[in-house]
């Protein structure tokens, strides 16, 4: 587990993150969105030991992570514009790694290296932007550690790769009990993979939820009600976001379906419908409840 | 790292990243060493032995003193110290190695010995190759592996000093060319900050002297000029300790820094925001006063000079400015600091330009002295300090310098005549700096600590405040080498009277063992001698010989045997000398016979206009020029001849003049009758002429003080050249 107390990270005036508590469990994805300079990067290199914390700890499992050797071999990092040795091929790579990685896959290495197209004797000078991306994410996920952070890892993939990749994290995942930290500006790019999501504003932690706690307890519901019951049926319900058009009410309300579902049948309907809520749009109304416009922290 | 060989896996993986730093520099050794050697043994040696020759060359090649080794060194250790680091100044490198499960200190640990073994094993490998290919041709093996091995530790031991300092200039920026940059400002900083010092006491400070002080901080203070001290001299152990004792130093720091160095100092100028503004206000200080100076110099005015503080302070912190934002808008940043650096420019130059500490108005106290000495430059410079030294069969002259002899050999018996000597030119009207004036060096010994002081006194001045200090035996002792000889070391004399030379116990048949009583009796009248004597021109010169100035004699050893060196001068009150050369059959002519003088040629200086004066204005520099016309002038009259024949000095010994005024004196060539061609030869130097009615002449020059004499020759030659 990887946990995070009051972590802070200042440059110069600028407070990069600013008092972020945090818990990542083994085993989930966890997700990490917010704009550009929201303090994403900064995060991550804070967990990876590469800034060393202003305030606060990073631990992994208890073991402060900045120059502990012990706590390093435990994840890889996957920068957004990850270095390769100076005239280094992906060969060059896997021999530089299996000796920083004790469990570095070698076998399974090469066997992505050529199911993924990629030439283990070419030098990576002369790949493409893509190309460096799927290496840096094959170097990760060969190497065999628990962890495993990817700062905007899935930029530059074409939408067949992206899926390879999530596959590839699923099976270590299922496999090795993997636990990727994915952080990225695009919720889309999040959704079908994260089990777990924080939004980074300010330095800050916004919000942090499991996904499907998310998913259970907020509901998107479309119905059409008669007027004289309609204020007794509302009283029922906690929601958070209201939408009319004629008489089609669109109310996103939060609680577990079951509750909701019964309130619903108990007002009597004209008709109504429990619609399932993408991402965005769990994100868009917990943040408004929170008073911020996420359309402007994400989008 | 994984493995347990961490270290030897790590220094691969470095070397292999930086094959390119390992290729050039055994490139540089390879042409620098063997093939230098190779083309070495082909060279045709014109002169001595060719083996000798070749050893020599070949030892000069492999040497830690050779000059383009010092050069390869210097320049290797600023291009690996900072390309090894330079990772630090990338962010998606930093990224990269802090990511990785291996401590910072072991990152360093490799990073480091990879720049240092890319140095160091192809200078060895190549200047042991070299040592092969000489010892083949012939050169002794021995002394040649022994160089190969004693110049390669040396060289690396200086190596590691600028190296490491380059370091440290990557782990304090975050940028390569800032690196560089920091790298020359520990190398010059101080050494250009004590030159600026050095300046300032110069041109503010009346009795500032103490060049070597500062001099002395410039190994101590610059890796660079510690370096090179290093090259020069003997290979002895204090030079090889405190060599390593500034690499450990230097080494922790790096190691300091480099644990220190946040990461994300990647691409800023500057990792430490705490240095930022010591680092600049420092240099602005700097430029500042380099700014002051230099149009000071120029300006010859105190408005130039505030003007050249303002231009080289605010141009040098905006420079600064824009080099830690990386921005030219920031240009003006930090004004209050700016403010505060021109401010402390300002009063450094304060404490020099109104003499602030006291500098100049200072007097030991008299109490505190241990000891003294006293070195004025406008008396006795004819004293020559130095020692022959025999090199083989080769015997040759190697001087010392004045001061030094004197610092190391006075003692003034009568301490406080020094502090009395720092009263007296304290109290000088201020309307006696005006005119010539002479430069008195004194050294007070207070405490352990020297203090140097240089007083500069008007020659009438001069005359009063040494009169006591010429008649202290300390002086005396301290000034003439010749006091420390001893009578039994004596083994043969040269007497010269006006050019005519000779040898005591080779031509004049003087028994060696009564050498020693001339000594005494000379150094007596050295001893006894005043000021005022040693105003006269004396009668003869002469020079003591111990065995191994006899072999320099007469082998021709240069300097010594054709020159004047450690002569002496034989004064009309030398009584003792002259009396003990009259006992030995000698008795020098005090004037030259009249009747055997030809003709005298004059060259008679006169005036022309007033003098011009330069500058003139306050805080600069008052010049005063005079333009004169020449005007040639022969005498034959024999009543002239005799007149000035009795004034007339021997014109090399005018050296023995203590505050001779030769400027306004009269230059005469005299025409002297030779009995015959030999005679002519010797005393003209090698030049005489021979008349149609076969009259023999040879000249030498002679000097006529001023005077009545002097006076009146001036005005026969102005009236011949108007009558003309």
């Amino acid at each position: 587990m990887i946990e995070t107390v009051n972590l802070t990270k200042r440059f110069d005036d600028i407070v990069a993150v600013d008092h972020v508590n945090a818990v990542i469990r083994d085993g989930s994805v966890f997700g990490l969105v917010g704009t550009n300079g929201a303090g994403k990067s900064t995060f991550l290199r804070l967990l990876s030991g590469v800034l060393r914390p202003d305030e606060g700890t990073v631990t992994i499992d208890g073991t402060p992570v900045y120059e502990s050797e012990q706590a390093k071999r435990r994840f890889f990092y996957i920068s957004d514009d990850q270095h390769f040795l100076g005239n280094g091929t992906p060969a060059d790579m896997m021999a530089f790694y299996r000796k920083m990685y004790s469990g570095f896959d070698t076998a399974r290495f090469g066997k992505l290296l050529e199911s993924f197209g990629l030439p283990s004797s070419r030098r990576i000078s002369t790949f493409s932007k893509g190309m460096k991306k799927q290496l840096s994410v094959l170097c990760g996920i060969c190497a065999g550690t628990d962890y495993l952070f990817c700062d905007e890892t899935f930029d530059g993939l074409d939408p067949v790769m992206r899926q390879t990749v999530k596959s590839l994290f699923a099976n270590d995942m299922e496999e090795r009990n993997m636990t990727p930290i994915i952080a990225s500006h695009n919720l889309r790019e999040l959704e079908d993979i994260c089990d777990h999501v924080g939004l980074l504003h300010r330095g800050g932690i916004l919000l942090s939820r499991d996904l499907d706690e998310m998913k259970m307890n907020i509901h998107k519901v479309q119905c059409v009600l008669d007027q004289e019951k309609e204020s007794a049926c509302l009283s029922g319900l906690e929601i958070i976001r209201q939408e009319r058009r004629g008489r089609l009410l669109t109310l996103t309300v939060r609680g577990e379906r079951e509750k909701v579902e019964a309130v619903m049948k108990a007002a009597d309907p004209v008709f109504y419908e429990l619609i399932p809520l993408s991402l965005e749009e769990i994100f868009i109304s917990e943040t408004e409840v929170a008073g911020y416009d996420i359309k402007k922290l994400v989008f | 790292m994984t493995s347990k060989n961490w270290f030897f896996s790590g220094l691969t993986e470095e070397l292999k990243r930086r094959l390119w730093a390992a290729a050039l520099s055994a490139m540089i050794f390879f042409f620098s060493f063997p093939v230098v050697m190779v083309y070495l043994t082909t060279v045709e040696f014109t002169d001595g032995s060719r083996i000798q020759q070749f050893s020599r060359e070949a030892l000069q090649l492999l040497s830690c003193r050779n000059a383009w080794t010092i050069f390869l060194m210097a320049v290797l250790a600023a291009l690996l110290g900072v390309s090894g680091f330079s990772y630090l100044n990338s962010r998606q490198k930093v990224d990269f190695y802090h990511s990785l499960p291996i401590r910072r200190e072991k990152l360093f640990a490799v990073q480091y010995t990879a720049g240092v073994l890319i140095a160091a094993v192809p200078y060895l490998v190549f200047a042991l190759v070299s040592g092969a290919v000489a010892a083949a041709a012939n050169a002794p093996a021995g002394e040649i592996f022994r160089t190969v091995l004693e110049s390669w530790a040396f060289s690396m031991l200086s190596f590691l000093i600028l190296y490491t300092t380059a370091v440290i200039a990557v782990m304090m920026t975050g940028n390569t060319v800032v690196a560089l940059l920091g790298l020359i400002v520990f190398c010059a900083y101080v050494p250009a900050f004590l030159g600026l010092w050095e300046s300032l006491a110069e041109s503010c400070l009346d009795t500032f002297c103490d060049y070597e002080l500062l001099a002395g901080w410039v190994p101590k203070t610059s890796p660079f000029a510690f370096y090179i001290s290093g090259m020069t001299g003997e290979l002895a152990a204090g030079k090889i300790f405190s060599r390593l004792a500034v690499w450990g130093i230097l080494l922790l720091t790096a190691l300091f820094l480099h644990k220190k160095r946040p990461s994300e100092a990647a691409g800023r100028a500057m990792a430490f925001p705490v240095s930022r503004p010591v680092i600049r206000i420092l240099l602005v200080v700097e430029c500042s006063v380099a700014g002051l100076l230099f149009f000071w110099v120029l300006g010859k005015g105190l408005g130039w000079a505030v003007f050249g503080l303002l231009a080289g302070g605010v141009i040098s912190h905006c420079v600064i400015e824009i080099i830690y934002h990386f921005d030219f808008k920031k240009l003006f940043s930090h004004k209050l600091q700016m403010v505060f650096s021109l401010a402390l420019a300002f009063g450094f130059f304060s404490l020099f330009y109104w003499d602030l500490t006291g500098y100049d108005r200072w007097i030991p106290d008299e109490g505190k002295l241990q000891s003294a000495s006293v070195y004025p430059t406008g008396v006795d410079g004819w004293v020559d300090y130095g020692d022959l030294e025999l090199t083989g069969t080769n015997i040759s002259w190697i001087w010392t310098g004045n001061q030094e002899y004197i610092s190391e050999n006075m003692k003034l018996e009568d301490k406080a005549l020094a502090a009395e000597l720092a009263r007296a030119w304290n109290n000088l009207p201020q309307e006696d700096t005006d005119g010539r004036q002479e430069n008195v060096y004194v050294e007070f010994v207070m405490g352990g600590k020297m203090v140097k002081r240089r007083y500069k006194f008007p020659e009438d001045a001069l005359l009063q405040a040494l009169e006591k200090i010429y008649a202290d035996p300390g002086y005396k002792e301290g000034r003439y080498p010749l006091l420390k000889m001893e009578p039994d070391q004596v083994k043969e004399v040269q007497l010269s009277v006006r050019g005519r030379e000779t040898w005591l116990v080779r031509r004049e048949a003087v028994p060696e063992e009564k050498l020693g009583g001339l000594l005494k009796a000379y150094q007596q009248d050295l001893r006894e001698m005043t000021l005022e004597d040693t105003q006269a021109a004396p009668a003869a010169q002469i020079r003591f010989l111990d065995q191994l100035r006899l072999e320099a004699v007469e082998e021709g050893a240069a300097s010594y045997a054709h020159g004047d060196v450690e002569y002496y001068p034989v004064y009309p009150s030398f009584s003792h000398t002259l009396e003990a050369l009259q006992e030995l059959g000698l008795s020098p002519k005090q004037q030259e016979d009249p009747e055997q003088i030809r003709q005298i040629h004059a060259e008679v200086q006169i005036p022309e206009d007033s003098p011009a004066i330069a500058g003139g204005k306050e805080d600069s520099l008052e010049m005063e020029s005079w333009s004169y016309s020449y005007r040639q002038y022969e005498e034959t009259d024999r009543e002239m001849i005799r007149r000035i024949s009795e004034e007339m000095i021997y014109a090399p010994y005018q050296r023995y003049q203590n505050l001779s005024q030769a400027e306004n004196g009269i230059y005469l060539d005299v025409d002297f009758y030779a009995e015959s061609a030999e005679e002519a030869e010797v005393l003209g130097d090698g030049d005489y002429i021979r008349t149609d009615q076969d009259e023999i002449y040879y000249t030498v020059r002679y000097y006529l003080p001023a005077g009545e004499l002097a006076e009146e020759l001036t005005d026969r030659a102005i009236e011949l050249s108007e009558s003309e």
